[in-house]
């Protein structure tokens, strides 16, 4: 009947066609996609490159010295600037936000996940989520309005501080190493806590011994992303730290990052000029480590167990 | 006995630090919005923003959180999720499949500070848009094109295998399998991550400082022409908008009621971020009940 | 030693073969539409077929039998290239179907699957209402809107579906019961007219008795159409193949009249296997 028609008249109807219209529909839709990647990768190159090129330029072009402009503190926008005290500031506020933000949100996940499961999955949670999203220049206006006046009236001094900026960054971070974190803990085999339970040990002790070792990895990532988005982070600190030019003796002086600094220069600064030139080393110095915390994230990630 | 007393020490620890996590984020949340919404009226959402005197309000900033948010969305969905599809269909393990992945790292994790440095120099200078909405729209593309694309490659991956075995196994290309199968399956979790990305970029301020700019020609909401300089919808004009606001505000101004247009924006601003945050989930949900007919 | 028993099942097969092929008068006593020379199946290294030669008979039964993990789904999957969807999957030896070897690189895969349907082991309908399930490949084919009802129904009522769903076919395909998404399955593999209908361990995921409605289903469907079918269940091999393989570690140890396999096997590991000594 019909099928045995097909096959008698056309032997080669199985073999592949140029023109037929599944492979043109193939076709089409594979140069879609493969152009979107090209993009992807094409956005990322052109990002280095561009930035490579404008922070390298002043080493070249105005003859700054790599050396001075990592380790000197006088930022006066010549050729011999140093940005030692915004990189500081940076690390400084990076580290001492984690130091907050590591320890209370790890907790908070180990509470959410081991302690009060029901509570912490249907509200917590969510609630977390939803805080990630929260804008950056919010944080730093609660900073402003609210921690900057606290601690200018209990700890003395102005209030803007490194300090205030640890403050707001850490709050900032909290709710993604939370997050992250909790999503570690979550993916640990029960049958593994089931295991140390059935051998008689607490809940301390296998939090301690068993889900903090096996969720030691991602925890660290969780950690390490929180600290690249406070690395990276600008509007929120420029409004709190106080953006003095200078190395802070204490935590509660005035300071300044990279991204504080660039984003209060920039405006003021001709297109071409010395000045101008230093702020993109500085922005080069952000991508750089924004490099270097992918590399650290994927070291750390490929000894994740579970 | 010790063994005891040390649990129960250590779940107290616990307990407290969720205790101190969640009563900051509370109070930061409640904070803002009792603060702020005492200063937002009808007026404030509907007048113009002054320079100098009292009673500014935040219409043409809030037009224009949602222009360029509208754009950007527009640019970064559709090569994201092609993108997306990408990785989760079309990728054959190897160097270029591992230089897209490390691309899509590096711009998801890049500063925002500095994606608007990128944007000033090739956006609002090197193509000569000028700070304007299109230049903000490009340096927030870049900035959101990397979690579009994560979000699509992850749902479509857990889409079932064998759906996409049923459609293969039908004589139905891959192209068209991807699109009327794959992407139709994994659009509850694609349009999830399209609304909260949305939110992200709405609340968006450091990219935008040197992209879109800070001022705002005084648009006249009845010159719809775009190409008309006061237009609200003209592309090429410079635009502030709601969180450029907040910290411009906040740093340079000089008005006397500083304090509560910059509480009230943010209550504003707030709200809109989580109305796209709690439809995300909202959608999710119902989308993904009637795709997988219970209710 | 490769030869088909007249009996009792297949007569009523055979008649329908010959009823379909008046044309050809010197009909050779294996009528197969597919004809596996040499077939080798790898993935990676990791030989899945190995040399398995055997013919698949048109308009009847084709079962394959052995121990998980012989290889016998492979060895379906290659049939209508679905193998190609993993990466390291690769072939030697010929599958030769209508004067040509689909195993060529020139081959068209999209349009083989038109014509060598399968069903899997998992119902897998789309989750799309029941009618749309059927008319999303016709739709892809370019067919016209005025045909679709028609073969809707007509693939629906072929898959013994139709009286119980007629009335809902805009419901989700996923309201089903777990057999009749299988059905459905088979119905929307039938909506297309294929020549061979690959079965992929039908019923292993089903009841007992939607497991036997399916089956009385591939009875009827061999009528019209050629079947190979890998199932674990040698009682649901004995009672609707006509020829049966026998796979062990990827090598095709035993081919035959499913009764002869079955009643008087020629391997020590067939009888093994049949009597149940290892699975």
């Amino acid at each position: 009947m019909e099928n045995a028609q097909k096959s008698e008249t056309n032997n080669h109807r199985l073999l592949k066609k140029n023109g037929s219209s599944s492979k043109k529909n193939e076709k089409r839709g594979k140069a879609l996609v493969y152009s979107s990647a090209a993009i992807v990768i094409i956005a990322t190159l052109a990002i280095t490159l561009f930035l490579g090129y404008k922070g390298i330029r002043t080493f070249f072009v105005f003859d700054v010295s790599v050396w001075n402009f990592l380790t000197t503190t006088d930022w006066d926008g010549t050729e011999n600037s140093g940005a030692f005290s915004f990189i500081f500031g940076s690390f400084a506020v990076t580290f001492l936000a984690a130091l907050v933000a590591a320890p209370l949100g790890i907790g908070s996940a180990i509470f959410m996940t081991e302690i009060a499961k029901k509570w912490g999955q249907k509200v917590l949670q969510p609630v977390i989520e939803i805080l990630v999203g929260i804008p950056s220049v919010v944080y730093g206006l609660i900073g402003v309005t609210v921690i900057v006046p606290l601690l200018r009236d209990n700890v003395g001094g102005l209030g803007f501080s490194l300090l205030a900026g640890m403050i707001v960054v850490g709050v900032m971070i909290l709710p993604t190493i939370t997050s992250i974190s909790a999503d570690a803990i979550k993916a640990i085999p029960q049958d593994i806590k089931d295991a140390s339970y059935g051998l008689g040990a607490t809940r301390w002790q296998t939090i301690y011994k068993v889900i903090i070792p096996a969720a030691l990895p991602s925890l660290m990532t969780a950690i390490v992303l929180g600290m690249a988005r406070a690395f990276g982070e600008a509007l929120a600190v420029q409004m709190v730290i106080g953006n003095v030019k200078g190395l802070p003796e204490s935590i509660t002086d005035q300071a300044a990052t990279l991204t504080s600094i660039i984003t209060l220069d920039m405006p003021h600064t001709t297109y071409g000029s010395v000045h101008n030139s230093l702020l993109w080393s500085l922005g080069l110095f952000l991508l750089i480590m924004s490099y270097v915390f992918i590399i650290i994230i994927r070291f750390v990630s490929s000894r994740r167990k579970v | 006995m010790s063994r005891r007393i040390i649990n129960n020490f250590a779940t107290s620890v616990f307990i407290l630090c969720a205790v101190i996590m969640t009563a900051t984020l509370v109070y930061l949340l409640g904070y803002i919005l009792t603060n702020g919404l005492s200063n937002v009226d009808w007026s404030f959402l509907t007048t113009n923003s002054s320079s100098a005197m009292e009673g500014g309000g935040i219409k043409n900033q809030l037009w224009n959180s949602f222009y360029i948010l509208v754009v950007t969305l527009i640019l970064s969905v559709p090569l994201g999720v092609l993108g997306g599809i990408y990785l989760a269909e079309y990728a054959r393990p190897g160097k270029l499949t591992n230089v897209i992945r490390t691309s899509v790292e590096v711009l998801s994790s890049l500063p925002s500070i500095v994606v608007g440095m990128f944007g000033l120099l090739v956006f609002v200078q090197y193509a000569g848009l000028g700070y304007s909405i299109i230049a903000g729209a490009l340096a927030l593309t870049v900035f959101n094109l990397p979690i579009i694309v994560r979000v699509t490659e992850d749902s479509i991956r857990s889409v079932p295998k064998k759906q996409k075995n049923a459609s293969l196994a039908l004589g139905i290309t891959h192209w068209h399998t991807v699109k009327t199968v794959l992407v139709p399956a994994a659009f509850p979790g694609i349009l999830t991550g399209i609304l909260l990305s949305a939110g992200r970029i709405f609340g968006e301020a450091a990219a935008l400082l040197f992209t879109a700019g800070l001022s705002t020609n005084n648009l006249q909401f009845d010159t719809w022409n775009p190409f008309n300089s006061d237009s609200p919808l003209n592309p090429f004009r410079s635009a502030e908008t709601l969180s450029v606001h907040i910290w411009k505000v906040n740093s340079q101004g000089i008005m006397p009621d500083v304090d509560e247009i910059a509480s009230g924006s943010a209550a504003v601003l707030i709200l809109f971020v989580l109305v796209f945050n709690v439809t995300a989930r909202v959608i999710g949900n119902i989308i993904y009940n009637k795709i997988t007919g219970s209710k | 030693m490769l030869k088909v028993k007249k009996h009792a099942e297949n007569n009523y097969g055979e008649s329908q073969t010959k009823e379909r092929t008046l044309d050809k008068t010197n009909e050779p006593e294996f009528n197969s539409l597919l004809d596996l020379r040499n077939l080798s199946v790898y993935y990676g290294d990791h030989q899945a077929v190995k040399n398995v030669s055997m013919p698949i008979e048109k308009n009847k039964v084709t079962a394959f039998i052995g121990p998980s993990g012989c290889g016998k789904s492979t060895l379906l999957r290659t049939i209508n290239r679905m193998n190609d969807q993993i990466p390291i999957a690769h072939y030697d030896g010929e599958i030769n179907y209508d004067g040509v070897n689909i195993l060529n690189k020139d081959i068209d895969v999209v349009a083989l699957r038109k014509e060598i349907g399968m069903v899997f082991q998992e119902p897998n309908p789309f989750p799309k209402p029941i009618r749309k399930n059927i008319t999303h490949a016709l739709k892809f084919m370019g067919m016209a809107k005025s045909n679709m009802n028609e073969i809707v129904e007509n693939s629906l009522k072929q898959a013994a579906l139709w009286d119980e769903i007629k009335d809902r076919l805009g419901d989700s395909a996923l309201s089903l019961s777990g057999g009749q998404q299988q059905r459905l399955c088979i119905a929307r593999a039938l909506a297309l007219q294929p020549n061979v209908l690959l079965l992929d361990e039908p019923t292993s995921a089903l009841d007992p008795i939607s497991s036997a409605k399916v089956e009385d289903l591939v009875m009827e469907l061999k009528q019209h159409y050629t079947i190979a079918i890998v199932t674990h269940n040698m009682e649901q091999a004995a009672r609707i193949s006509d020829n049966t393989a026998f796979l062990y570690n990827g090598d095709l140890i035993e081919f035959g009249n499913t009764s002869d396999l079955f009643t008087n096997p020629k391997e020590q590991r067939t009888e093994d296997y049949i009597s149940g000594k290892f699975s």
